[in-house]
């Protein structure tokens, strides 16, 4: 049986996300000895089978975890001793140490409650018998009253075949209380107090895990797995009763272990806090239309910060005639204008474009156009670039004036360049269609993005960029 | 059409330049940039090699597949158009093949039954999707979804199956590449217009 090294994981990440990373910090605190592993994770998994048993008159084994009164008012801290504290808990030994951290596990089990994890314990007939067996394999152990030395001892007959038999559930609680310690700092809870407030504390857990943390988590978890499965394994053969009851309680393990993994991947937006107020019903499906119906609402918002006109508009049936009324004006207007843009002759704008390109530098120069100054001189110069690799720094040199109008002089040693293509250019204009294409790509790119500029910045970049293109210009008509 | 499949697509002249200009931009921006990197490319070829009378629903569906390209696959709304897109393409080289071949047959036998069976399979094909279109019901609507929202539906590319509550959003994004689209083709036509 092997136990993985307490110092596997990097200790920055663990305490946000990594129960078991705790539980490994734990017992490398109490005791040195690596062989110690099986027993604390028996120990471990004894909790849940204890209270449930425990529980069985109740029904419900939330019942039977939460109200523990003699860790009523304990501090949340400490979560490194969190699996001692449990066991501590849970066998109704409390050692002085350990009992910090009472009700930073607590939230733990809450998480494994809801998913219905120790109902197959409680409807598992061989349950009792293991349970029974391990709290004898604990009396025997004689663990609690700070002697955590003791831990070492246990290695009789039919407690090491429990033990081994539990290894496997131990290890899948542990990668499934992932997200737990990130909820730790939820206050103890005295009763069960409805779903609110069970969505509250995983939304928490959810919300705060950092993605990078989550994805170690989940390969932690499915190593854990791996290693659980083996271990069960092993356990099926020492022990041929409770068979079954292992492979079920396995199941739901992975299970969860999966869900708990994949949760945290979600981005924290995703995430909608719903409270039941006073008076509203906390069923599931109420609580799911609650959520839809709050995400229709957003949408909805959102729908009307896009639609011009929407804002004045109150109901939410006006507002969605608005929308679509928007998006088959839009739809139309495309249409209108891939019509135009057909009756356009081709040949005519790309041949064009060198006279096109003197005009509108003529243009340009004027201080009246600085407002159309974008569209028609940005898309001026461009053609007269033939190689593709002088675009770069005119490209730089396009986005540079548009944050900082210092950076406009870069321009004037590529339009040097350009014009040594000129005439190349305009011998190739035909052929190089597609070229002059791609080229007014990033003019339109230009184009689109000065509009979204301020128009100060253009008016004062443009003074400048003026200037460059009258040198070039100038160079020009040489 | 025929040479611009023959041809391939003009490669990217420079593609450093708009990772450079990515770098610069907002995610809106550099999203406007690939819109009329697509479209501009599809412009050209369009107006090297389609003819006049064809050219504005090309333009069209240029306007359209170039949008859901700049928008990525990430997109319902743009992957149900570039899946418009791709099954137009696959009929219409479909219909040109069998053309082609009955073109050939009635040259070489003009009674030959192929031929027949050929225009059969036009009309065939045509029914089927005809049916599928028809037999694509929309979802059952939900409770508190206005009776609106079938309309938006058909509005909305891929919208038929799509639940209220992501037709919102998908719509939302629809709505920003499309003024983004209308923008840009304004703009060339402003351009081409002031010549």
């Amino acid at each position: 049986m092997n136990c993985g090294p307490p110092d596997q994981l990097p200790p920055a990440t663990a305490p946000s996300c990594f129960l078991n990373l705790n539980w490994d910090q734990s017992m490398g605190a109490a005791t040195a000895g690596g062989h110690l592993d099986p027993a604390l994770s028996s120990m471990v998994s004894s909790p849940a089978s204890n209270s449930t048993a425990a529980a069985a008159s109740d029904g419900l084994a939330l019942h039977g975890i939460s109200p523990q009164p003699h860790y009523g008012g304990t501090p949340l801290s400490s979560p490194p001793k969190l699996n001692l504290s449990m066991m501590g808990q849970f066998h109704h030994y409390p050692p002085p140490q350990v009992g910090g951290a009472g009700a930073s596990s607590l939230p733990m089990l809450d998480n494994l409650m809801p998913m219905g994890h120790l109902d197959q314990f409680l409807a598992d007939p061989g349950f009792a018998e293991r349970a029974a067996r391990l709290s004898g394999f604990d009396a025997r152990g004689g663990y609690g009253g700070g002697s955590p030395a003791q831990f070492s001892l246990p290695d009789a007959g039919p407690v090491g075949a429990s033990k081994e038999m539990e290894l496997g559930n131990a290890r899948d609680e542990s990668s499934v209380s992932d997200p737990a310690p990130a909820s730790a700092e939820m206050p103890l809870k005295g009763a069960p107090d409805g779903n609110a407030r069970k969505r509250k504390a995983s939304g928490k857990g959810k919300g705060k895990d950092s993605p990078m943390s989550a994805s170690a988590a989940k390969e932690d978890s499915g190593g854990k797995r791996c290693k659980s499965t083996e271990e069960s394994n092993a356990a099926e053969e020492n022990s041929g009763k409770g068979k079954a009851a292992q492979s079920n309680s396995e199941d739901g393990g992975k299970k969860q272990g999966k869900d708990s993994a994949s949760k945290p991947l979600e981005p924290p937006k995703d995430y909608i806090h719903v409270r039941a107020r006073r008076g509203e019903a906390t069923d599931s499906h109420s609580l799911a239309e609650r959520v839809r119906r709050e995400k229709i609402s957003q949408r909805m918002k959102l729908l009307q910060d896009l639609v011009p006109g929407c804002n004045k508009v109150v109901g939410k049936a006006v507002m969605l005639d608005e929308i679509i009324n928007y998006v088959q004006s839009l739809q139309r207007q495309v249409e209108f204008l891939s019509m135009k843009l057909a009756t356009v002759n081709p040949q005519l704008d790309f041949n064009n474009l060198p006279n096109l390109l003197a005009k509108d530098m003529h243009q340009s120069c004027s201080p009246l156009q600085s407002s159309h100054f974008p569209l028609e001189t940005s898309g001026a110069p461009l053609p007269y670039i033939s190689q593709p690799q002088q675009e770069n720094p005119l490209g730089c040199g396009l986005t540079n004036g548009m944050d900082n109008q210092g950076s406009m002089h870069p321009l004037d040693p590529a339009f040097c360049r350009t014009m040594g293509s000129h005439h190349a250019f305009l011998n190739g204009v035909s052929d190089a269609a597609s070229q002059v294409g791609a080229f007014w790509q990033d003019d339109l790119q230009s184009v689109v993005q000065m509009d979204m500029g301020q128009s100060q910045e253009i008016a004062t970049s443009s003074n400048s960029y003026n200037g460059s293109l009258q040198t070039v210009h100038m160079k020009m008509e040489l | 059409m025929d040479r611009k499949r023959t041809t391939p697509p003009p490669p990217n002249p420079n593609p450093s330049s708009p990772a450079l200009l990515v770098t610069r931009a907002a995610a809106s921006p550099s999203k406007a940039h690939m819109l009329a990197f697509h479209f501009l490319r599809a412009l050209s070829r369009i107006h090297r090699v389609t003819p006049v009378r064809r050219r504005t629903r090309t333009i069209r569906r240029a306007a359209y597949s170039s949008m859901a390209r700049a928008a990525g696959p990430r997109r319902a709304w743009s992957r149900a158009l570039l899946g418009q897109a791709r099954s137009r393409r696959a009929r219409t080289l479909a219909r040109r093949a069998v053309l082609v071949r009955r073109r050939v047959l009635t040259a070489a036998a003009p009674s030959s039954p192929a031929a027949r069976g050929g225009g059969r399979f036009i009309a065939a094909g045509g029914e089927t999707s005809a049916a599928a279109a028809s037999r694509a019901a929309l979802p059952p609507r939900q409770a508190g979804e206005p009776p609106r929202a079938d309309a938006l539906r058909r509005l909305v590319p891929g919208g038929d199956a799509m639940e209220y509550c992501s037709l919102l959003e998908e719509t939302a994004d629809y709505l920003r590449s499309l003024r983004a689209q209308v923008q840009l083709m304004q703009g060339l036509v402003d351009l081409f217009s002031c010549q």
